[in-house]
């Protein structure tokens, strides 16, 4: 298998040998520039996790570095070593560190946690360190073998397991979870489940050139490429399980390969003798060196490091660099020779660049550059454009003398002019070829060269295309042939022109093309027309309206020079640096401090495209594109929220949160990575619920302070020239809840409670006016009936009739009476207005009155009290007794031979007025309200009944003790 | 005797007693090493031949000490002065010592010369580099011979050249080492 392979690879190049050109690739270095306390050379290895910050292990300790700060892990560790010597990102997207003394760290969420196995006694260092597909953590030492933690205890797997070697350089995860760990001995495959470990071993004898493994490291497919400490890189083909070398075919000596990068379809190659060798997946025998430009990189190169933006990171001796990994760079010199200012480049389907220096033409290969056409240009001549057609044959264009054609191979050249072949104009500023079609833009028109056998013939055949014919203006800066056998031509002052076999078509103004000078134009895979003016921007021609790409779609430039199309990409070159649209999306991102400009100028339609290839001569050297390393880079900074503070604490704000009224202080802090150039990144940012407007900002950080209760959500987006239409923003949700008193829930018991309250107490009140009204009636009435009683004409007149009997014989006693009897009045008009009296006071009463009446009546009537002590000081309504008393004389018979007894005594808790029943034939004239009164008023006060009984000897009315 | 070389005899043999405990041992005392120092203005070649080595043959283990005052040969005295004093120090640094192990399998039974890679700490002026050095070694009547030549960067030693003479001190100084090491009898 491996012998057929390399007879192919034989036939293919083996007879050609010098034809064989690597892949090259030039890439433009910026040194990262580190705070001053991080010193390069202390940088063990680097890694980019997945939200696109880059951690750096050194010996000082551990860093994230985001493009400005390096934030700093200290590692406390026992044994006093802060060297972190391997990294290794979990699947939860935490941090492992591995130390120079064996111990382990991980970071989650900012917190770092040293942590050294019960289970190991190791010290040895940790050469590095991977997480498989279950979460395990493994570990390879210097010297104490391979390591895995499962989450419950740690395994040690070591030469007595079969492991080639304690020594570990590399672990790589393979394509079906196993481990793959490079020593010195060979490579080991280790498989582990349930506690059994299955180690393979792959050596010398399985076909490795060497058996020091210094690297080792998978692609997307799953093959590994193994670096050797001999020298050379070796491929193994997980299917057939096989290892094949790569061949050396651009004729490198390998040194040591310190580390191997793939990314990609890319692989990048370290060794200690050519510096950065660069090939690929599809062709890996065809190794390229790699040149630099940009900052100056030390030429020891340690280790490489793809990111997920896909920036290739290179650690040198000296310092640290990122680049754009050969999507983009800035080429200043080629093979020595200066291409800064150049107007032109062409270059060859065999890679060999085509320059015009002074007077010359050079030929510039991999190995040398030679003059191939010296001296053809007059002293004040210029050159503005160069082509080179299918066969090879180099197109010059000249300002003045026409246009030059040359044989690189024969070095067979000709002039091509107005004189000799009828070119409108010697001044020409464009040439188009397509097939064997050539147009030629002048300063007087088009010319189309006719098809002809051989350029080389003594004249040329051509139409031409001016003022008069056609073309309504001389001076045409561009020509372009389109996949349908249109002819575009851009003019100046008469907008873009279409030629076809109908003849000419104008657009202009009232197309929507607001620009009628035209610059370039260029065509792209989808057919449409993409044209650049000099001051209105990029306009895009589907064959019906046009759409306009200018400021406001992020195109910075003002002076546009060149514009090509490829692929999905459109390329504008604008003297502020170069532009590009992504057609899928249609975001623009401009490149300049990336490749280390500010500003620069450019001949108008300088660009030479080749495969996937694109080039741009400009004052500051030539912009070089690889389309297919562009696919693989992100044109957009790749943004993140960093962290999340709620009154100064960090929060997980990865679902919505949920945050209490005094919660209200929040910090958002958020990145947009752009290695390249970290501070062209500006953010347009909103909280919803809150700000009226986008923000625009270079602000890493969105300080929001008191915020009222509310939902909120934090929008963000980071953009490099003008904010793109279809941007898709990151978000943060959160929630300040209500406080208590104002939730809906609390507010509605509250009024429920309120109206409870106000209900009961209108209530209450309302009762209690009833009750006083009412009490105040039956007072009144009963006020009304004792003085209607107590001045009733009987009462009067018997009291009278005994006064005059008692001055007549007891005139002493006369005045006793008399003063009794005002007493009894009196004692009525004090009480009259009360609603309660103490029963002794209405004792006295009654006692004056049994004075009069038994003055009256002599011992016919009787009256007994017997009250107790403690009932004594008990209350009463006021007259009650004395009103029992004169019901009993009002309604008894009262004679000597039947004395009324009253007897007012407590039972129980009652007091009871009984008399005995002797009823009188007629009564003297009663209202019968005596009893209900006093009944109504027991009611009222006290709520209690008073309770009447009556036997055939006895009248009793019970009356209930009022406290 | 000065502690530290004591120490250092100390460690010597404690490796020795290490060595013999575990298999076939291969000592020396009188092993040569040079170093050249090939400077634009000026080249400096000096050499030593009592560097103390020792290989253990059953576990691949190895120990080569070399006495940084024993060298001789500078082009003045001067120089060896300079050499000791400001670049070396051996009154910091008494010794360099390569210790480690060989990575390939040695076979005593095999003639001829064999390639190996001796991976090991090389501590030179108190900075210690890992480092895998080519050697070959070859078996001749119960003698061992070991030769190996490797290249020192000053820089990485922390050695510093003062720029007055920058031109005249080469910065990566090429040692080889060359001894017969004899079988340690019982």
């Amino acid at each position: 298998m491996m012998k057929l392979y390399k007879i192919v690879l034989l036939l293919l190049f083996g007879f050609n040998a010098l034809f064989i050109t690597g892949n090259e690739i030039d890439l433009y270095l910026k040194q990262v520039n580190l705070p001053a306390d991080i010193e390069p050379s202390s940088i063990n290895t680097i890694m980019s996790d997945s939200a696109g910050f880059v951690w750096l292990a050194t010996r000082q300790g551990l860093y994230r570095w985001d493009g400005f700060f390096a934030l700093q892990y200290t590692i406390n560790n026992k044994e006093g070593s802060k060297n972190v010597t391997a990294l290794a990102e979990g699947l939860n997207g935490q941090i492992w560190a591995g130390c120079e003394d064996g111990s382990i760290a991980y970071i989650i969420d900012r917190e770092i946690t040293l942590w050294r196995s019960p289970d190991t006694s190791s010290f040895s260092r940790v050469n590095d360190l991977l997480i498989d597909e279950a979460g395990r953590v493994w570990w390879g030492t210097n010297g104490s073998g391979l390591y895995y933690f499962d989450g419950n205890k740690t395994e040690n797997i070591t030469m007595e397991d079969g492991l080639p070697d304690d020594y570990i350089y590399n672990l790589e995860r393979g394509a079906f979870n196993e481990v793959w760990a490079s020593t010195d001995r060979g490579v080991a495959v280790c498989k582990s489940w349930e506690g059994i470990n299955d180690v393979n071993t792959y050596g010398s004898e399985h076909g490795l050139e060497d058996n020091i493994v210094r690297v080792i490291r998978k692609d997307n497919s799953g093959n590994l490429w193994l670096g050797f400490h001999r020298g050379g890189i070796c491929f193994f083909n997980r299917q057939e399980k096989t290892f094949s070398a790569v061949d050396d075919l651009s004729g490198f000596a390998f040194g040591i390969i310190n580390h191997i990068d793939v990314n990609g379809s890319a692989i990048w190659i370290a060794d200690d003798k050519n510096g950065l060798i660069y090939t690929t997946i599809e062709q890996p025998n065809q190794l390229g060196k790699v040149s630099f430009s940009g900052d100056n990189l030390s030429p020891e190169i340690r280790m490489m490091h793809s990111d997920m933006m896909g920036n290739l990171w290179i650690l040198g001796k000296d310092g640290l660099y990122v680049s754009s990994g050969g999507a983009f760079t800035r080429l200043q010199e080629i093979r020595g020779h200066t291409v800064t200012g150049i107007n032109a480049i062409v270059v060859s389907k065999n890679k060999d660049i085509y320059i015009v220096e002074g007077k010359n033409i050079l030929k510039l290969n991999e190995s040398n550059s030679e003059v191939i056409l010296s001296d053809f240009l007059p002293a004040n001549g210029k050159i503005t454009d160069m082509k080179i057609d299918d066969a090879g044959l180099i197109w010059i264009a000249t300002f003045g003398q026409g246009v030059v054609i040359l044989d690189p191979e024969s070095r067979k050249f000709r002039f091509v002019t107005t004189e000799k072949d009828g070119l409108i104009n010697n001044n020409v500023l464009g040439i188009s070829i397509r097939n064997k079609d050539v147009w030629l833009a002048t300063l007087g028109g088009a010319s189309h060269l006719l098809r002809s056998e051989s350029w080389f013939t003594t004249s040329l055949k051509s139409e031409s295309f001016d003022k008069g014919h056609g073309l309504g203006n001389n001076f045409i800066y561009h020509i372009l042939q389109d996949n349908s056998g249109n002819v575009w031509f851009g003019t100046d002052g008469n907008g873009l022109a279409k030629y076809d076999q109908s003849g000419f078509t104008f657009y202009d103004e009232k197309d929507g093309l607001d620009d009628d000078v035209i610059y370039v134009m260029d065509e792209d895979e989808e057919g449409n027309i993409w044209v650049s003016t000099p001051g209105s921007g990029v306009y895009r021609f589907d064959g019906t309206s046009f759409e306009h790409f200018g400021k406001e779609k992020g195109i910075i430039g003002n002076d546009l020079f060149s514009l090509s199309c490829h692929k999905n990409f459109v390329f504008i070159l604008t003297e502020s640096g170069l532009d590009i649209i992504d057609r899928n999306t249609n975001i623009v991102t401009g490149l300049n401090e990336e490749l280390g400009i500010r500003k620069l100028q450019a001949e108008l339609n300088c660009v030479f495209k080749i495969e996937d290839l694109i080039y741009f001569p400009t004052s500051e050297g030539i912009i070089k594109i690889d389309v297919k390393s562009l696919s693989g880079f992100s044109l957009i900074p790749h943004t993140v929220f960093d962290r999340t503070t709620v009154n100064l604490k960090s929060v997980d704000a990865s679902s919505e949160l949920l945050l209490s009224p005094d919660d209200n202080q929040l910090v958002f802090e958020y990145i947009g990575h752009w290695y390249l150039a970290p501070g062209k990144v500006h953010y347009n940012i909103k909280l919803n619920g809150y700000d009226p407007e986008w923000k625009s900002t270079y602000d890493r950080r969105a300080s929001y302070a008191s915020l009222p209760p509310g939902d909120y959500t934090f929008e963000l987006t980071s953009f490099l020239n003008q904010l793109p239409q279809k941007s898709s923003s990151l978000r943060i949700s959160f929630k300040i809840m209500q406080p208590v008193y104002s939730r809906w829930w609390f507010i509605l018991v509250v009024a429920i409670a309120i109206g409870f309250l106000f209900y009961w107490f209108v209530k209450s009140r309302e009762n209690h006016l009833k009750l006083a009204e009412a009490r105040k009636k039956e007072k009144l009435e009963f006020e009304f009936q004792t003085l209607k009683n107590q001045i009733n004409p009987h009462f009067l007149f018997n009291s009278f009739s005994t006064l005059i009997s008692m001055i007549e014989e007891k005139p002493e006693q006369a005045v006793e009476y008399t003063d009794k009897l005002s007493d009894f009045f009196r004692d009525i008009l004090e009480v009259k207005d009360k609603e309660l009296v103490l029963l002794t006071e209405e004792l006295e009463m009654i006692r004056n009155y049994y004075f009069i009446q038994h003055k009256r009546f002599g011992d016919n009537f009787k009256l007994t009290i017997k009250l107790d002590e403690d009932i004594q000081k008990t209350k009463i309504p006021p007259l009650t007794l004395q009103l029992l008393t004169e019901n009993a004389i009002k309604h008894n018979v009262i004679s000597k031979n039947k004395p009324l007894i009253v007897e007012i005594k407590n039972d129980n808790q009652l007091i009871s007025v009984t008399n005995n029943f002797q009823p009188k034939k007629n009564v003297e004239t009663s209202t019968g309200l005596g009893l209900k009164n006093i009944k109504e008023r027991y009611r009222i006060i006290s709520g209690m009944e008073i309770r009447i009984e009556q036997t055939a000897k006895f009248f009793t009315v019970f009356l209930p003790i009022i406290k | 005797m000065k502690p530290f070389k004591f120490i250092l005899t100390i460690l010597f043999l404690t490796f020795f007693t290490v060595l013999n405990v575990q298999g076939q041992v291969y000592l020396t005392n009188k092993g040569t090493a040079t170093f050249v120092s090939d400077a634009p203005l000026e080249l400096i070649k000096a050499s030593t031949n009592t560097v103390q080595g020792a290989v253990n043959v059953t576990d691949n283990r190895f120990l080569f000490i070399i006495d940084n005052k024993s060298f001789l040969g500078f082009n003045s005295p001067l120089q060896q002065e300079h050499f000791y004093e400001n670049y070396i120090e051996t009154e910091k640094y008494e010794s360099s010592i390569f210790q480690g192990k060989i990575i390939e399998e040695i076979n005593i039974d095999k003639t001829g010369v064999q390639e190996v890679r001796a991976k090991g700490i090389l501590s030179i002026h108190g900075i210690e580099k890992e480092r895998i050095i080519n050697a070959t070694l070859e078996y001749l009547d119960g003698i061992l011979i070991l030769k190996c030549d490797f290249k020192v960067p000053l820089k990485e030693h922390n050695i510093r050249i003062p720029s007055v003479v920058y031109q005249k001190i080469a910065e990566i100084i090429n040692v080889s080492v060359k001894a017969k090491l004899e079988k340690k009898t019982e």
